[in-house]
């Protein structure tokens, strides 16, 4: 093969991977950086003794606190919101890899469905 | 007698009330040395000291990890931590709880190395629970010195140069000419030096230097660090019964206590007939305790509390008690009949936690499946010594002594339970007779805060018997692990589903959480890190009928069993060797963002800094293997078996060597443990940690299990829940530290990560001695049919 022919090659490539991606993997991309930040976000706010983990994420994937732990010093700034991102971006992370699977499969309304299922959850995710 | 002995004992030990320095804490810890600083009038730099850095302090960003994100920070101001007298006596404060792991020692050399200071003027002392001065005092999670070495490292160096500032303004010569080493501070040029008691006061009246002018040490200078050289500071104490723990605490007019508790959690006090009690001679005051509402997170579980001049008669009173209880909604807990719920909840589709590619579809194009169920009971943490707490109220004032994990938080709910304010609360820390995660709950303290205020504020001795710790622990849960492999031609998983029914520790916090935490799930199970292109990860729904509670490695402990076992299962179903196979499965060396597998907990660590590499988990498997000769001839009826697990951003293997006997008894003759944590700081401790997780990890995998009926702990002693005896112990453990010179890196955990691989290998191990699978723990007579 020319040099000219590699050249012609090589920019026949550059524009047509893009076409070939669909809409549903662009998205994805996006999100899913999205995903990694919220993940990060949870990490950040997990962190803390066994009181303050404990009680964030029981309270923050149930919606509700006992009574004992009404009596609880855990940090108010990482309250129960923050145990509920760690779970909501478990649920996003599940959802964006279905949506990856589909898009593999072709599956364009699979992937369209999941990734919207994920943006959902990261749109309340702290 | 003995107990009349012990009495004598406790009367001859001085306590805390002895004088002491205010700045100097010092709870029941060394006193000879307090003391002689106190008469001294010890002239020490901890005059003013900064708030610890916070989060919020050291904003770079919105997300903190590590010891940045824990509650109140960090702590490295040198005024905190490091005292001088004029004698040159240095005396290091502890700031985190002391329950046999090393840490007074670790964290005093590490200040002691920075400072140039000779160890032999070293002294430590403990400090009580303030968090707005010492940071984050959570002794758990594997963390002490993950999050503080660099801090303490630079308290240290800061005290240091403090020293070198103050002889260069005496002398009148530039702070670059002169220079701190070994205990002494040295003008070369005019051949001045001045001891550091000498120059300490001086020293004191300076401000703290900027943290970017303080240059720590290169690590080829370190003295005590990383050198193993140095013992345990409270060794002769503790073996020559001289330390106090908590259950020692003993002051003036103390009177001492029991709890009857409802035997099932969520049980309450119907009604009580104290009249024989009161006629226990030494008897002093009986009181009901009202029961919290469920969840009760860290809450005492209520009950008739006995208040008596000695433990025995409080022992006796409480006997001759007669209580109608109301065993309320987990009367009907049968932790046997509960197995088969979760065995059904883990056969059936659950909440999808990570599904990587399309495991359905693999797993209907793979050549072969394996699957398997395996089992983990209950646990209890069981330390040596139960939970026990002292504590007075006087003048409004509130103080506790206690052998706790978690100071601060008991702390805060001293005071919220009391009504007082918080600075009407003080909490000592003792050392503590093991801890496991059990002394994180302050329950028994506030038990101990509420017989005080029964009896106008008298100190009041709290103890728990071994019978109390094994009926009314905050127990390690129990689960079912169900994993299904769809195998290619090789032999290699194509597709890989994994279902995990536990019940959850959210349930001593939330009401009736179905599903673990993001942190539970972040034990082993949504960050293996095996090269399989499809995965799939379930939680089913599980409930819980007792208090769950954290055990040292936590869920790590029936993810590694389960995962660790599968993986030998299918190594033979393949044809492989267990190890080879193994190392297949983890793939090429890789660092793997943990966020990237769904695993949003990473133990509170920032993923770049502390992603999973696996080309550190195949070395520890490799070196296991090497130290106990994997591969080599084995007698009949012996076996090697092996396992490799990754927790508290820390790599673990062990290689065991068991003999199994004709009556199906199992032998373990040795076991090589290898750990890669990073920079080690103290490896004698190292060694110690691995050595005590392969016994307690023994313990759990042979005999250990907590059964419950109509609600009940159905173990009493250690004669029903058997933990290692010394005659069962291995008669070699061979410990294998991976080397790691950086000491500006990153540092794993210590002391829960040696735990999760012991049970699979040694299950493992069984295996091939006898060819029988272990799918259910403990181990105990599987074998004997």
């Amino acid at each position: 093969m020319t040099r000219h022919a590699w050249l012609a090659a090589g920019l026949l490539a550059a524009f047509t991977v893009p076409a070939l991606a669909s809409p549903c993997a662009d998205r994805l991309t996006k999100v899913e950086s999205l995903a990694k930040d919220k993940s990060k976000n949870a990490i950040s706010a997990s962190t803390g003794g066994q009181a303050g983990a404990g009680a964030r994420g029981g309270q923050g994937v149930t919606g509700n606190s006992g009574a004992g732990s009404a009596e609880a010093a855990a940090p108010s700034e990482k309250s129960a919101e923050a145990g509920k991102g760690g779970d909501l971006a478990i649920q996003a992370k599940v959802a964006l890899d279905e949506a990856r699977t589909a898009d593999g499969k072709g599956d364009e309304t699979a992937c369209m469905e999941a990734l919207g299922r994920a943006q959902k959850l990261l749109a309340t995710a702290p | 007698m003995i107990h009349e002995a012990k009495l004598m004992a406790e009367q001859a030990t001085p306590n805390r009330e002895t004088p002491l320095l205010d700045t100097v804490p010092g709870a029941l810890a060394n006193v000879s040395r307090r003391a002689m600083l106190g008469g001294m009038g010890a002239l020490v730099l901890a005059l003013s000291w900064r708030d610890p850095a916070s989060a919020a302090e050291k904003d770079e960003g919105p997300k903190k990890y590590g010891a940045d994100a824990m509650p109140h920070g960090w702590q490295d101001d040198p005024k905190v931590f490091v005292a001088i007298a004029p004698d040159g006596t240095v005396t290091v404060t502890c700031h985190r709880a002391e329950m046999g792991q090393g840490v007074r020692t670790s964290i005093a050399f590490v200040v002691a190395d920075e400072l140039e200071a000779n160890w032999d003027k070293v002294t430590i002392a403990q400090a009580w629970g303030d968090e707005a001065r010492f940071g984050n005092q959570d002794t758990d999670g594997s963390r002490s010195l993950r999050h503080f070495f660099q801090h303490l490292r630079h308290a240290g160096a800061a005290a240091r140069l403090m020293l070198v500032q103050a002889a260069a303004k005496q002398w009148n010569v530039p702070v670059s000419e002169v220079r701190a080493e070994n205990h002494v501070v040295t003008h070369a040029k005019s051949k001045r030096s001045l001891g550091y008691g000498e120059i300490a006061a001086a020293a004191a009246e300076l401000p703290v230097p900027a943290r970017e002018s303080v240059a720590l040490k290169e690590s080829k200078d370190f003295k005590y660090i990383g050198k193993g050289k140095i013992g345990l500071i409270d060794n002769r104490d503790i073996t020559t019964g001289k330390a106090m723990y908590g259950i020692d605490t003993r002051l003036d007019g103390m009177l001492y206590a029991l709890v009857a508790r409802p035997a099932v959690y969520g049980g309450k006090v119907v009604s009580y007939d104290d009249t024989e009690a009161l006629k226990v001679p030494g008897v002093v005051k009986i009181f009901k305790i009202d029961a919290p509402e469920i969840p009760s997170e860290f809450q005492p579980l209520g009950g008739v509390a006995v208040i008596a001049k000695n433990t025995w008669a409080a022992m006796k009173g409480r006997e001759a008690l007669k209580i109608t209880w109301d065993d309320g909604p987990n009367a009907g807990y049968d932790s046997v009949a509960f197995r088969g719920e979760l065995e059904k909840a883990a056969r059936a589709p659950g909440k999808v936690v990570r599904n990587q590619g399309d495991v359905d579809g693999a797993m209907a194009k793979a050549k072969t499946r394996v699957e398997a169920e395996y089992f983990v009971p209950h646990l209890v943490q069981a330390p040596m010594e139960p939970p026990a707490a002292t504590v007075r109220i006087k003048d409004g004032f509130c103080e506790a002594w206690a052998c706790t994990q978690a100071p601060q938080a008991t702390h805060d709910r001293l005071a919220k339970k009391l009504g007082l304010a918080t600075d009407k609360v003080r909490v000592n820390m003792t050392l503590l007779g093991g801890g496991f995660g059990r002394k994180s709950k302050p329950d028994y303290v506030l038990e101990a805060a509420l017989c005080s205020q029964a009896v106008g504020g008298a100190p009041v001795k709290l103890t728990w018997t071994r019978e109390d710790d094994l009926h009314h622990g905050y127990y390690h849960t129990i689960s079912v692990e169900r994993i299904e492999a769809g195998l290619d031609a090789k032999g290699m998983p194509v597709a890989w589903l994994h279902r995990s029914a536990a019940p959850t520790i959210g349930s001593i916090f939330a009401p009736d959480p179905k599903h673990e935490l993001p942190f539970e799930l972040g034990m082993g199970l949504t960050n293996t890190p095996f090269a399989v292109p499809n995965i799939r990860l379930e939680n089913p729904a599980a409930d819980a009928h007792v208090r769950i509670g954290w055990f040292r490695s936590v869920s790590n402990i029936p993810h590694a069993f389960a995962i660790q076992s599968f993986v030998a299962e299918l190594a033979h179903a393949a044809g492989r060797d267990p190890k080879d196979y193994l190392l297949d499965l983890i793939g090429p060396d890789r660092k793997i963002d943990p966020t990237s597998i769904g695993d949003v907990w990473n133990y509170g660590e920032d993923p770049a800094r502390y992603p999973i590499e696996t080309g550190r988990l195949r070395g520890v498997i490799e070196a296991a293997a090497k130290g106990i000769g994997w591969g080599r001839t084995m007698a009949k009826g012996t076996g090697l078996g092996i396992a490799g697990h990754y927790s508290f951003v820390t790599h673990t293997a062990v290689a065991a060597e068991v003999e199994v006997g004709a009556k199906g008894e199992v032998k373990v003759k040795r076991i090589d443990i290898a750990i890669d944590c990073g920079p080690q700081v103290n490896p004698e401790r190292i060694r110690s940690q691995m050595e005590g997780a392969v016994v307690m990890g023994m313990g759990l995998a042979l005999s250990a299990e907590i059964t419950f009926k109509d609600g009940r702990a159905q173990q009493n002693n250690f004669d029903g829940y058997e933990i290692t005896r010394i005659d069962a112990a291995p008669k070699e453990i061979h410990v294998h530290l991976l080397p790691n010179p950086n000491f500006s890196g990153p540092l794993g955990g210590v002391g829960e990560p040696g735990v999760p691989p012991v049970a699979p290998a040694i299950a493992n191990a069984v295996f091939a001695a006898t060819g029988r699978r272990i799918r259910q723990l403990p181990i105990r007579d599987q074998l004997s049919v």
